[in-house]
C-alpha cells in the first residue's frame, strides 16, 4: 500500500480526519512523533474544526511540506518564500482538480451550519468524497518533492 | 513578567517569526512539541496559509494548541469533539474582535496581489495589525485554556 492509498483507507475507516490522515502518512519521515502530530491536526478535520475553511487534507500538506524544511533561527525569512511557492504551488494544483480548496465548497455543504452536517450526514459524503480529497493532498505533496 | 499575548508578539516583533509561528511558538513547550519543530510546522501558515488568501496564520496556531492540549485515546472522537467545540468557540469570539479570520479580510490587502502585498508592506500592516491578531489569538488561548 502506497502513501496515498494509507492515508485514504484511513479516511474512509473513519480511524483519523483528513488532516490526521494526509499528516500520519508522512508522520516518519518528519522528526515530529505520531500522538503529537495526531493531536495537533485534531482540530483541522471538517474546514477546520467546522468553521468553513480550508479542507484538513490541504492544511495537513502544508504542515508536511513545512516540516520537510529547515529553519534557521538568523534567517527566518529564506525558507519561508521558498515553502510559500511550495504551497502556493500545491494550492493551484488541487484547485486544478478540484475547483478549490475550501470544504464548504468541496463537500456542497457548510459542516458549520446544523443542515450542513445534517446533509453530509444522511449523503455520506465524508466517506465518499473526503477519502478523495486526502488521496490527492498525499500525491502532490509526494510529486512536489 | 510578561503575558501570552505580549511574548506572542514579542515573537513577531522582535524575533521575526511568521503569525503562525509566533502563536504556536508561545504554548508549544508546555505542551510537549518542541519548539524547532513547531517553527518548522507552522512556518508555511503565515499571511493566510502561505499567501494563498486562506485563514489568518494567528488563528491556525491556536487551532494547533486546541488539539494538543486534548489527551490522545484509542477512541479520539472525544477528543476531536473537544477540539471542534473549543475551535468554533475562538473563531466566534476573535470574530467579535476583529470582524473575521481571513488574512485578506484581517490585513486589508490580498497578498495574493503583488500591489497589496506591496501597499501592505509600505503601510508596515505585518507589523502593526498582525503584531495585534496574534496577541489576541494568544491571550484567546490563555483565557479560553482557563475556562
Amino acid at each position: 500500500m502506497n502513501k496515498s492509498e494509507f492515508a485514504a483507507s484511513c479516511m474512509t475507516t473513519q480511524v483519523t480526519n483528513c488532516a490526521q490522515s494526509v499528516i500520519n502518512a508522512f508522520v516518519d519521515e518528519l522528526g515530529i512523533d505520531r500522538a503529537t502530530a495526531l493531536k495537533l491536526s485534531l482540530g483541522f478535520g471538517g474546514g477546520m474544526g467546522h468553521t468553513g475553511g480550508t479542507c484538513g487534507a490541504v492544511t495537513a500538506a502544508y504542515m508536511v511540506l513545512g516540516l520537510k524544511q529547515d529553519f534557521d533561527p538568523a534567517s527566518p525569512k529564506k525558507n519561508r518564500d521558498k515553502l510559500y511557492a511550495l504551497e502556493q504551488e500545491f494550492n493551484k494544483r488541487f484547485k486544478k482538480i478540484y475547483g478549490t480548496v475550501n470544504c464548504t465548497e468541496l463537500l456542497g455543504h457548510n459542516l458549520g451550519t446544523e443542515e450542513g452536517a445534517a446533509a453530509v450526514k444522511e449523503k455520506g459524503l465524508s466517506a465518499k468524497l473526503c477519502p478523495k480529497f486526502v488521496a490527492t493532498a498525499v500525491e502532490i505533496v509526494e510529486e512536489m518533492k | 513578567m510578561t503575558t501570552k499575548g505580549e511574548q506572542a508578539a514579542d515573537n513577531l516583533l522582535k524575533e521575526h517569526m511568521n503569525c503562525a509561528q509566533s502563536v504556536l511558538v508561545t504554548f508549544c513547550e508546555d505542551l510537549g512539541l518542541d519548539r524547532s519543530t513547531a517553527l518548522r510546522l507552522t512556518m508555511g501558515f503565515g499571511g493566510g496559509e502561505g499567501h494563498t488568501g486562506g485563514t489568518c496564520g494567528a488563528v491556525i496556531g491556536a487551532y494547533m494548541v486546541f488539539g494538543l492540549q486534548q489527551e490522545l485515546k484509542l477512541d479520539m472522537q472525544p477528543a476531536k469533539d473537544k477540539t471542534v467545540a473549543r475551535i468554533m468557540e475562538f473563531s466566534k469570539r476573535f470574530r467579535e474582535m476583529h470582524k473575521s479570520t481571513l488574512c485578506p479580510e484581517l490585513l486589508g490587502y490580498d497578498i495574493r496581489i503583488e500591489e497589496h502585498f506591496k501597499s501592505a508592506v509600505k503601510d508596515n500592516a505585518f507589523v502593526k495589525k498582525c503584531s495585534v491578531f496574534v496577541k489576541d489569538a494568544a491571550e484567546l488561548v490563555e483565557k479560553m485554556s482557563n475556562e
